[in-house]
């Protein structure tokens, strides 16, 4: 009889014992584990009250290539019609004699033809419609280079829209000489891009990550030549405000990229793009 | 009856059994020692390290040979070639190996220009481990050395593994393998004729006419000494770093075991670490530790490769890699130069630059003589042959003249003599 007492305090003994020890061993094992997963990262975010769509990890292939804006679009310019033609620099911007009624729904059909149409767009094959970059005012076609976008305003069709939502004219940047400069290699997955975005306090608390591409980017201008490279973009809507703020985040490093047009001079780049 | 009486003891044993588990799993587990704490540190912000350790370790060199025996050797732009093959080579198994020549030069320079055939070339011998993780793969036969890896092509059930050393055949039986590897992957390459020879009983790769081959610039990455010395020298909490400044270098000590001195001439950095383990001298395990030394260290791996490994010295070298072909003179040892000291300690050299953001070149490409007139040439300005260890194609590293922190890449001629790389102008005087 005393034997099974001992053997019944024992028993609770242990039972608290393991317990404790499980509870210690589990604590132990998740806070050694913050360093290295992401997704503790998104779980923070989700936090600090950011929303954004669930990221993938998947990853893509990227170059680096080169170009420039050269004489192309000047050497076409003669055989566009129904439109007067002048150049500012590289652009070349055009005035439709006849200004194109569009509805809202039909915005991108209606354009697309106009941009196959040679006679009308010069080099229009490069181009495919942007949803995510188009405003009210302004319909924008981005260059594809690799099958990838260039979000650059050296390689976009931008349509201006009158206050009738009509299609007065257009502005054309395109790049030429495309000369790919490495071999092709593997981009971060957007999951990745976006934990370093918010690591390096890019993304305010309360903001919203409205949609990510992955685009090119130019990065600096060498020996004439523009040199891009694959970016994750990121569109931050910051609260309480309509603005729409794009991020971009180097593919390859998952450096932030910093935009601003203070130092256009230098290498430094200059492509931001603020949509309301 | 009986079921009441045992239950009492059973549960104490297993709640005993629980426990000695539970603790157990909490000893051995190595995130609870306090050791923990050193290289968590280090693991923290590896925001470079994108290359992995099958990355880094890719064989250097692809030469295709057609069903007409006509040998090339391949590059390519746009695609990384030699990804693609080890990527179709991933699913490899095999059991089965068989030595089919040794020892007989002819044989195997033979068998290096078979019909058929993709070659895939490392500069120093590997081991089937390595190659097993290296690739990804399951062979599965017993462990040798061998540098070269041939695939045929019209007969998808073999591999040939070669060694330039001893001039071994090994023939592998590869399971289940059907499909063909088809021409068509080599047909958009850029591709530039070559053959083998023997020069002073070493395998080296001949080029009969002269190449053109592709420029490149790059803009000049340059890590700060502070970034290494954060990363590498604060490990421990404890310690303080003595700090020497020199007129041409600055050391680093953490009176512990490690210490690292700067170079500003030479912009590369010493470092020497007498406190981390090896747990055996197998050649996997040895580049094994050494990827992760060069991923803790932090350095930038983006276009560098594994070069080759001395086992007399215990030393490995990696080199920046352009279109396929390595880059000299970025130091007088590669990009990094790892030296295995023994069980506990290494020496690591590297550079403090780096090449990651490519500029256009002003020259897209330059035109290279033929291996028969870099002979010849050499003959001329009175350097024996027989006294040639190596030949090969690789980049020159030169700053550019007019843009800051940019670096051309010129490919040119580099012979080994007296186990040191030389560009072919310094040896003709030139330079």
């Amino acid at each position: 009889m005393n034997f099974k007492r001992i053997q019944l305090i024992f028993l609770a003994i242990f039972i608290a014992m393991d317990v404790f020890l499980f509870l210690a061993y589990n604590r132990n094992s998740v806070g050694d584990s913050t360093a290295a997963g992401s997704n503790n990262i998104l779980e923070e975010m989700r936090k600090d009250q950011i929303t954004y769509s669930k990221p993938t990890t998947q990853k893509y292939e990227g170059y680096y290539f080169s170009g420039n804006n050269g004489d192309a679009l000047r050497q076409a310019a003669p055989n566009l019609q129904q439109q007067s033609i002048r150049f500012s620099g590289d652009e070349l911007v055009s005035e439709f004699k006849k200004p194109l009624k569009i509805t809202s729904g039909s915005a991108k059909q209606t354009l697309d033809k106009i941009v196959a149409n040679p006679g009308l767009v010069a080099e229009g094959k490069h181009y495919s419609y942007s949803k995510q970059l188009s405003s009210s005012s302004e319909i924008i076609y981005v260059q594809r280079v690799e099958q990838k976008p260039v979000y650059s305003h050296f390689c976009q069709i931008r349509f201006d829209l009158d206050s009738q939502h009509r299609v007065v004219g257009y502005s054309q940047n395109y790049l030429e000489g495309v000369k790919i400069l490495k071999e092709a290699a593997k981009t971060i997955s957007d999951e990745r891009a976006l934990t370093w975005l918010y690591q390096y306090n890019e993304i305010p608390n309360g903001a919203k990550v409205t949609w990510v591409h992955l685009a090119y980017t130019r990065l600096l201008t060498a020996r004439g030549q523009y040199v891009f490279l694959p970016t994750w973009v990121f569109a931050v809507k910051i609260n309480n405000s309509s603005s729409v703020i794009l991020k971009r985040v180097n593919a390859y490093t998952g450096e932030v990229i910093k935009t601003g047009e203070n130092n256009q001079t230098s290498n430094a780049n200059s492509e931001i793009f603020t949509l309301t | 009856m009986k079921l009441r009486n045992i239950w009492l003891p059973a549960s104490l044993v297993t709640a005993v059994l629980i426990s000695i588990g539970l603790s157990g799993m909490m000893w051995t587990n190595p995130a609870h020692s306090n050791l923990s704490s050193r290289t968590k540190v280090t693991k923290n912000s590896d925001s470079s390290s994108n290359t992995t350790f099958q990355d880094i370790y890719l064989p250097s060199q692809l030469i295709s040979t057609s069903n007409s025996g006509k040998q090339e050797l391949l590059t390519n732009s746009r695609v990384n070639v030699a990804t693609d093959l080890r990527d179709r080579m991933s699913h490899f198994t095999a059991e089965k190996a068989q030595t089919i020549s040794h020892g007989n030069a002819k044989k195997y320079l033979a068998q290096l220009k078979h019909k058929g055939t993709i070659l895939m070339n490392y500069n120093s011998a590997i081991s089937v481990n390595f190659f097993r993780k290296a690739f990804n793969n399951q062979i599965k036969i017993p462990n040798q050395k061998f540098n070269r890896m041939q695939l045929m092509l019209n007969d998808p059930s073999h591999l040939y593994l070669l060694n330039d050393q001893g001039y071994r055949v090994v023939r592998v039986a590869l399971k289940h393998n059907k499909t063909k590897l088809r021409n068509s992957t080599t047909n958009s390459m850029v591709k530039h004729p070559v053959t083998f020879r023997l020069l002073n009983g070493k395998i080296i790769l001949d080029y009969p006419q002269s190449v053109k081959l592709r420029t490149y610039s790059y803009q000049l990455t340059q890590q700060t000494q502070d970034y290494y010395a954060n990363r590498i020298m604060t490990t421990n909490a404890n310690s303080n770093v003595q700090i020497k400044r020199h007129k041409n270098s600055t050391d680093y000590d953490d009176h512990g075991f490690r210490h690292m001195t700067v170079d500003k001439k030479t912009d590369t950095v010493n470092f020497t670490d007498y406190n981390s383990q090896v747990k055996s001298s197998s050649f996997l395990q040895t580049m094994n530790h050494v990827y992760e030394q060069l991923v803790m260290v932090g350095i930038p791996l983006d276009s560098v490769r594994f070069y080759d490994y001395d086992p007399s010295s215990d030393t490995a070298v990696f080199r920046t890699y352009a279109g396929g072909l390595p880059v000299f003179d970025q130091s007088n040892f590669g990009a990094i130069q790892m030296k295995v000291l023994d069980q506990s300690s290494y020496r690591m050299r590297f550079s403090l630059d780096s090449l990651q953001i490519p500029v256009p070149p002003v020259q897209s490409s330059a035109t290279i003589m033929s291996t028969s007139d870099l002979l010849k040439q050499l003959k001329a300005a009175g350097i024996k042959v027989n006294k040639v260890q190596d030949i090969e194609l690789g980049y020159e590293w030169s700053r550019d003249r007019s843009l800051a922190k940019v670096v051309n890449l010129s490919p040119t001629w580099y012979v080994k003599i007296g186990n040191q790389w030389e560009n072919y102008r310094k040896l003709l005087g030139q330079e």
